[in-house]
């Protein structure tokens, strides 16, 4: 994270895994983010992200993560082993967790269920 | 400004494809204003539990719940199901930890015991037992909040043991410029299943450690408190688990402290806070979907 949207401006520190950043202001190719956990504030890239599939093919290293991060990425606990998980354990019931997974609200219906039982619809943030 | 976590869950996962001195590496959930970064590094391989991305914890949670379910159905109610899952989502939208892959879901299963179970990724199922002992919304949402609390603080993935993954991803690690061979999907396939394994043992028979379970209920106060409900639910929560009687909940009692540890530790963090108060509206909605369970 940097003060300024310029990799020579000084440089303010790292955000660790995890973490959830709240975006302040965009500018071309920088973003100006907060990080809740360390309070920290400051400028990043908005270049480092795509909204590539995660699953990485190879040869997506070359932008500078190394094989082992890629693999460590893209190569860990993907729908092709929960397959052959599923074909080894023919018994577990993974269509009743399809079936949890698909009921979803919208935002409005939720925002109407914490509004019409008085509770707090912005969990206690100001 | 900020976007509670919970709803931003629409896009898929991406990754950073440029190396910055503060991101080695990660992946974002797209959003107009929050946005969810999982670094990485290589230091990461000493740490694979702690470093697994929330899609590969997501896939853990599906096996999990998969095996759960094996043995156990899901109750056949819709309205309640949905119920369980409106009060858990309230929660959630409160709760500060990284969302997780697809949201988080909850399950009620048809079984008369008392226990719930929570597994990396959100997922997260209840007894129609401890359902019923609930006395309203408040209550309810005080045993969701517990649950959420194990997920946001990884409990279930700290459960795995430590060579499980390293050893799977180390070998696989060194060639990762090619597609996966037959053996490297064999070995990825079974530190699937070891880590599936032990995240059952832990949640279903030996439980968490105490200290785990003190965790999950401070971070359920907090919760709680955030979404307007008094926290005192969780002690009035805990006061009925206590007066179970014995056998009955052997299932969580055999994974959970006592209900009275539960209960002075709890009483510490909630001093000012007032008593359990209930809308109409949140009594109504409870009846009208759990009254009939």
């Amino acid at each position: 994270m940097y003060a300024q949207p310029s990799a020579t401006a000084k440089f303010l520190g790292k955000v660790p895994y995890g973490t959830v950043l709240t975006i302040l202001e965009s500018k071309t190719g920088w973003a100006r983010v907060s990080a809740e956990s360390s309070g920290l504030t400051g400028w990043v890239r908005s270049q480092a992200f795509t909204t590539k599939d995660l699953n990485l093919k190879a040869g997506a290293a070359a932008s500078g993560a190394s094989s082992t991060e890629v693999s460590l990425a893209g190569r860990g606990f993907t729908e092709e082993i929960e397959q052959g998980y599923k074909k080894k354990n023919p018994t577990l019931d993974f269509a009743d967790i399809d079936k949890m997974e698909a009921l979803v609200f919208s935002d409005q219906d939720l925002d109407s269920f914490l509004t019409d039982g008085g509770l707090d619809p912005d969990g206690g943030r100001p | 400004m900020r976007v509670s976590p919970f709803l931003c869950w629409t896009a898929g996962l991406a990754l950073v494809t440029s190396s910055l001195p503060a991101f080695d590496f990660g992946q974002l959930v797209p959003d107009s204003k929050t946005l969810q970064l999982v670094g990485r590094s290589v230091e990461s391989v000493n740490k694979a539990n702690q470093d697994l991305t929330p899609l590969q914890q997501y896939y853990l949670g599906r096996a999990f719940g998969a095996t759960i379910l094996q043995n156990r159905k899901p109750l056949d109610n819709e309205a309640a199901n949905r119920y369980v899952n409106e009060v858990g989502q309230a929660l959630v939208q409160a709760s500060d930890q990284p969302p997780t892959y697809a949201g988080y879901h909850f399950l009620i299963i048809d079984s008369p015991e008392a226990n719930a179970f929570s597994a990396p990724g959100g997922f997260i199922l209840i007894t129609k037992g401890l359902v019923k002992m609930t006395t309203n919304e408040a209550e309810l949402a005080a045993v969701l909040a517990h649950e959420i609390g194990h997920v946001a603080l990884d409990h279930g993935v700290k459960a795995i043991q430590k060579d499980r993954l390293t050893g799977a991803w180390v070998g696989i690690g060194a060639d990762a410029a090619k597609t996966l061979g037959p053996s490297e999907v064999a070995q990825m396939t079974e530190a699937f299943e070891g880590s599936v394994t032990d995240l059952t043992k832990a949640v279903v028979d030996k439980g968490y450690s105490r200290d785990t379970e003190f965790e999950a209920d401070s971070r359920a106060v907090t919760v709680l408190r955030r979404t307007g409900i008094s926290p005192r639910a969780l002690l009035g929560m805990l006061q009925e688990l206590r007066g179970m009687p014995q056998g009955n909940g052997s299932s969580l009692s055999k994974t959970h402290p006592s209900p009275q540890d539960r209960i002075d530790r709890v009483k510490k963090l909630v001093g000012s806070d007032g008593q359990v108060t209930v809308s109409p509206t949140q009594e109504s909605r409870y009846q009208a979907a759990l009254g009939g369970i």
